[in-house]
């Protein structure tokens, strides 16, 4: 089976005043479709720059990057969008979701960028809030949502273009616990059904429970610390 | 245009004052040039309604400009531009103010004289009649047969003809045979009416003739009023366009500079900038448009409703040609406010960067 994402001795740095500071130490990961891989560490440990890393939005200063079998490590801007439109998917800490648009607008949105619209998107828009349970809502904007609402459309405009891989940063940051559960069930629960790699960031040791393998970062290493104890 | 239509309903308050502003400039615009276009009728309407193609003057002193009101021709200058090559007809014209009396009181007007059997001269003058504007007829209620005075001499209104109007005055059309008594010695001017075809050389003919010939298009700056006022209306109208080019660019960087948390996401999803910024610049079209034909409409309204007591031009080069100048120039300004969506970086969507 060909690997969702496969991060090859990545390793990234910025200017620290006059150092470097290494936010990423070397570090591999691969991920399988089907897959949820939680990557658990404090503030500051370098989940956002993984992240960005395999979201084609950060050039790592060496190693390697396949996404589907593919070496998407020294891509050209556009072609990284196109990447990134083709195989990815992002839900971003608070939702970021776009005010003026309603919830079936942000997912027809996601359609809209790879140049589709029509009956067919706003259908499968609506498949999809529907199955993360906001069949109701489709026709809120962001601020008549909840967190915990705006977080699970962050997922279905992720999921609106059929992605590869999922790429999920801090999504409980912004809930309660209980919510935060939801959200952590909800992704582990699309990735299994459709097949997809998913690696969730987070400081919450609560996802422990659902990710099949859980991983922690501190100061750019990445550790090997807990498999498995979802079904899945 | 997904997204610059549904940010436009969501920030109405924020578009909406920004149209105002829009429809404010362009109803500035449009009026001014509805003003310019009037007053540079009430100017020039009569030499650019004259027959022929060209107009030639007597080349003025150092230093100084051609006019309409200091150039005098030579004796023969008619006789010698008639053999010049390449000239169809050619005509003296004769140019003078002058009170006209109607009923008890006096006019102010401009007298264009002629010889009758020259092409130059309106059709229906003859020996001891005048031909009159549609504007001196109305205003003055007068019409053909009524009789009017010049400097004492009588003469009958023998034709009303179209919208001729000099310096601001009404012009009457004088036989070139009474000039001499109407208008006294050094008080006119007189230039040179021509029509030219195949194989006229502009530069030949001023040689032989000893004067400036140019087209008669050209010669309107010629007229002292027209240039003056012509040259401070256009300065005015090219400033309120570069205001409104500013107060765009202004709006739009504001807009886009809040809009970048959006952005970043967009561009996190997979937008090319070109897409963003096409949608962008749509929105700033639509605004433009928007509220430049709702000002441009309100001005030609306006322009309607005073056109009577006020020189006020309402036709498509004074309300569609400033509009369409509005609205590029607008984009202009708005295309150098967006451009700056290339600038986002989307690794901002990431991280507690909101
Ligand atoms: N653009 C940047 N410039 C300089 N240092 C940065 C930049 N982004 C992140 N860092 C630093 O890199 C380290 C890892 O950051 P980050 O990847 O955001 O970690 P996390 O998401 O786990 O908080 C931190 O010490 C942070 O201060
Ligand atoms: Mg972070």
């Amino acid at each position: 089976m060909t690997a969702a994402l496969t991060l090859t001795d990545i390793t990234v740095t910025y200017p620290d005043g006059g150092r470097t500071l290494t936010a990423l130490d070397n570090i591999s990961l691969e991920v399988q479709p089907g897959e949820t891989i939680a990557v658990v560490g404090p503030s500051g440990s370098g989940k956002s720059s993984l992240l960005a890393v395999a979201g084609l939005l950060l050039t790592p200063n060496s190693g390697r990057i396949e996404i589907a079998g593919e070496d998407v490590t020294q891509l050209s801007r556009s072609a990284a969008s196109q990447v990134r439109l083709a195989q990815l998917g992002l839900v971003f800490q608070q939702s970021n979701l776009i005010s003026s648009l309603t919830a079936r607008e942000q997912l027809e949105m996601a359609a809209r960028l790879r140049g589709e619209k029509g009956r067919a998107v706003r259908q499968r828009a609506d498949e999809l809030l529907d199955a993360v349970g906001l069949a109701d809502a489709a026709g809120r904007r962001p601020h008549q949502l909840s967190g915990g609402q705006r977080q699970r459309v962050g997922i279905a405009r992720a999921l609106m273009n059929d992605p590869t891989l999922l790429l999920v940063d801090e999504p409980t940051s912004a809930l309660d616990h209980e919510r935060g559960q939801d959200i952590i069930r909800l992704i582990t629960r699309v990735t299994d059904d459709r097949g997809i790699g998913t690696v969730v960031v987070t400081h919450d040791m609560g996802v422990l429970e659902h990710a099949k393998r859980l991983l922690t970062l501190e100061d750019g290493q990445l550790s090997h610390s807990y498999a498995g104890g979802h079904g899945g | 245009m997904f997204l610059a239509l549904r940010d436009l309903r969501f920030a109405k308050g924020r578009f909406a004052l920004m149209g105002a502003v829009i429809v404010l400039i362009s109803l500035l615009v449009v009026m001014l040039t509805g003003l310019t276009a009037g007053l540079g009728a009430q100017s020039t309407s009569a030499i650019t309604s004259l027959p022929g193609d060209r107009v030639a003057m007597s080349q003025p002193p150092a230093g100084q400009s051609l006019s309409y009101t200091s150039s005098h021709l030579s004796d023969g200058a008619v006789a010698a531009a008639k053999r010049q090559h390449g000239v169809k007809a050619a005509a003296e014209l004769q140019i003078a103010q002058a009170g006209v009396q109607v009923g008890g009181h006096d006019v102010a007007a401009t007298l264009f004289g002629a010889d009758p059997a020259s092409f130059v001269a309106p059709h229906g003058l003859t020996a001891n009649s005048v031909v009159i504007s549609d504007e001196l007829a109305k205003n003055q209620h007068l019409s053909a047969g009524d009789e009017v005075g010049i400097n004492g001499m009588k003469f009958t209104v023998a034709a009303i003809r179209g919208d001729s109007s000099f310096s601001h005055m009404p012009v009457v059309w004088v036989p070139g045979a009474d000039w001499g008594r109407l208008v006294g010695n050094g008080a006119d001017s007189s230039v040179l009416v021509l029509s030219t075809g195949s194989g006229f050389n502009s530069g030949a003919f001023d040689h032989a003739v000893g004067v400036d010939s140019m087209a008669t298009g050209d010669s309107l700056s010629a007229i002292g009023s027209y240039s003056a006022e012509h040259g401070s209306l256009t300065m005015m109208q090219a400033m309120l366009m570069g205001i409104s080019a500013l107060v765009i660019g202004a709006f739009f960087t504001v807009w886009t500079i809040g809009r970048t948390p959006d952005l970043a996401v967009l561009k996190a999803m997979g937008a090319r900038t070109w897409y963003l910024v096409r949608d962008a610049l749509g929105e700033a079209l639509i605004l433009l448009v928007a509220g430049g034909a709702l000002g441009t409409a309100l001005a030609a309204t306006i322009g309607t409703l005073v056109g009577d007591s006020v020189p006020f031009v309402v036709d498509l080069s004074t309300t569609a040609v400033p509009l369409i100048l509005l609205v590029l120039i607008g984009m202009v300004g708005a295309a150098a406010a967006i451009r700056r969506i290339s600038t986002v970086d989307p690794i901002t969507a990431l991280g507690a960067a909101r």
